[in-house]
């Protein structure tokens, strides 16, 4: 029986541990400008949007800097967190088919080390928030408990696409795509407000759906997200949990290993 | 409970491992849609090449066992079952305390970071928890003996300094069981007689070893007990002294190929 505790390598602390430091290692080496250079790319798109999007066309969403450098950085986890996961299983075939090492660290290590990074960000957040002159909240404690919620479902969602990635190789190139709809499905560039009553269900059976509008409650009204809102976070968290236990279950009865 | 066996630390039962044929695999979307138009199941392929049969043998505590054959006779394949890498198509393997894998050298170190980090990295994938790891680095540091140099980034190592490295941390980890893999083919004859003498040290300190090789002068030298592999099964498993003919012999009679799945293919 696969439990939680092996789902996120609860046996395997240390290994964790050392995977996502040599990640974080790796990355701010020989640079001096360090994790500002993984800032750097979530900003200079949220400027991008702000140009495009409040100058250009002109779209009515009050304090416009916080709200779209909130969504794009828990964006930018979400799609990064993706793309490496779901590529990790065939990156590191060469170690799995030698040494028992659970397969499943390495998209838990790679939705940590992008989940360090988010953390480092919510400052950043909470920065941009103070020059738009919005007041720090205590609502704003939700940030890291929406920030552990996105990266469960992320770090669940991801290790289901690595694990058919085995399988389908070509399948990178649909889930690409994928990826693409998936952004627009979500209120990153747009307020939740917009959606009209009739698509509101879209929200709610997109995993990460509810996040976002959390996220723009807690950064631009101050307020705790809504009861119903919160347990649809809570039930996705679950569902991607169990989904994630079942799929690694499966494959490594299919001897998913033999196939790397 | 004086003059009883020593108990098993490895049993295998009737074990059996089958591989599908690559070809046979829809490595892609594509293939397995239009497998699946063609109503064909797009998993079961109906060739499958099996590299073990019915093996059924026990390794005791305190042994040292070499394990012979020709390429493709299932030497890998039997490490990574007795490893738990892969999962045995028939049968059960049974292993009593932990392994140490000697198999990859240094697996996962990261060229840029330094032979100190990499120690811990390397520590890590094998299954050393940070206290151990942290008790164990004076030693393993000792028996590396690179000096100034492990603080120096990985790239700059050559290849048997990285072989010397990623032997320290393997033979530390204290797991009763020690699995080494061909490994003793890297690094000049200095570094292969340090090696030898190491695992001999371990298996004295009552350790079991499982030794594969295609050195037959190493595995007749060290080994008391040899298993030969062939054909997918057992082809001779005694005393070491007896193991040449039988190594031979093997050699001789080719290793059956998978049946051909080319023909199979439409």
């Amino acid at each position: 029986m696969l439990t939680v505790v092996e789902l996120f390598c609860l046996h395997r602390k240390f290994l964790v541990y050392n995977l996502v430091m040599r990640n974080l290692k790796v990355k701010y080496r020989r640079s001096v400008l360090g994790f500002f250079w993984t800032l750097l790319i979530p900003i200079s798109q949220s400027s991008i949007y702000y140009l495009v999007f409040l100058k250009i066309l002109k779209v009515q969403i009050e304090h416009y800097v916080p709200f779209i450098l909130s969504g794009v950085m828990f964006w930018t986890f979400f799609s990064n967190t993706l793309n490496e996961g779901m590529e990790s299983l065939l990156n590191n075939s060469s170690l799995l088919t030698k040494i028992p090492v659970p397969l499943q660290t390495f998209p838990l290590v790679a939705a940590l080390s992008h989940g360090i990074n988010l953390g480092l960000a919510i400052p950043v957040v909470a920065g941009a928030m103070a020059l738009d002159g919005l007041p720090l909240r205590p609502a704003f404690l939700m940030m890291p408990l929406l920030l552990g919620a996105i990266l469960v479902i992320s770090y669940s969602i991801s290790l289901v696409f690595s694990l058919v990635m085995v399988f389908f190789r070509d399948l990178r190139y649909v889930l690409a795509l994928l990826l693409q709809v998936w952004m627009y499905g979500t209120p990153v560039l747009y307020n939740e407000q917009m959606v009209p009553e009739s698509f509101r269900w879209i929200l709610w059976a997109n995993p990460i759906g509810l996040i976002f509008p959390s996220i723009h409650d807690v950064v631009l009204r101050g307020v705790i997200p809504e009861f119903a809102t919160l347990g649809g976070i809570l039930g996705w968290t679950i569902a991607s949990v169990l989904g994630a236990q079942w799929a690694l279950k499966y494959s490594l009865r299919k001897g998913v290993i033999e196939w790397l | 409970m004086a003059m009883t066996k020593p108990a098993p630390a490895i049993e295998l039962d009737c074990l059996g491992k089958s591989f599908r044929s690559w070809d046979e695999r829809p490595h892609s979307l594509k293939a397995w849609l239009i497998n699946l138009l063609q109503f064909k199941s797009g998993f079961k392929g109906k060739s499958t090449t099996t590299v073990l049969d019915n093996v059924s043998l026990t390794i005791h505590t305190g042994e040292f066992v070499g394990i012979m054959g020709p390429n493709g006779a299932g030497k890998s394949t039997i490490l990574k079952l007795i490893c738990s890498i892969y999962e045995p198509t028939r049968g059960t393997v049974r292993v009593h305390g932990q392994i140490a894998p000697l198999i990859e050298l240094g697996a996962g170190f990261h060229p840029d970071l330094s032979g100190y980090d990499n120690v811990f990295l390397n520590a890590a994938i094998l299954g050393f928890g940070r206290r151990l790891a942290l008790e164990k680095m004076p030693e393993i540091l000792e028996f590396a003996g690179l000096g100034e140099k492990i603080h120096m980034p990985v790239r700059y190592y050559s290849s048997g300094m990285l072989a010397r490295l990623g032997f320290s941390v393997a033979t530390h980890l204290p797991a009763p069981i020690l699995l080494v893999d061909e490994i003793l083919a890297v690094g000049d004859a200095n570094f292969q007689a340090k090696c030898i003498a190491k695992v001999r040290q371990l298996h004295s300190e009552g350790r079991t070893v499982i030794l594969v090789s295609h050195d037959i002068e190493a595995i007749s030298h060290h080994c008391e007990r040899v298993i030969v592999l062939s054909r997918s099964g057992v082809s001779y498993d005694g005393p070491a002294s007896r193991a040449r003919e039988h190594y031979l012999n093997s050699l001789a009679a080719p290793v059956q190929t998978p049946p051909s799945s080319l023909s199979e293919g439409s």
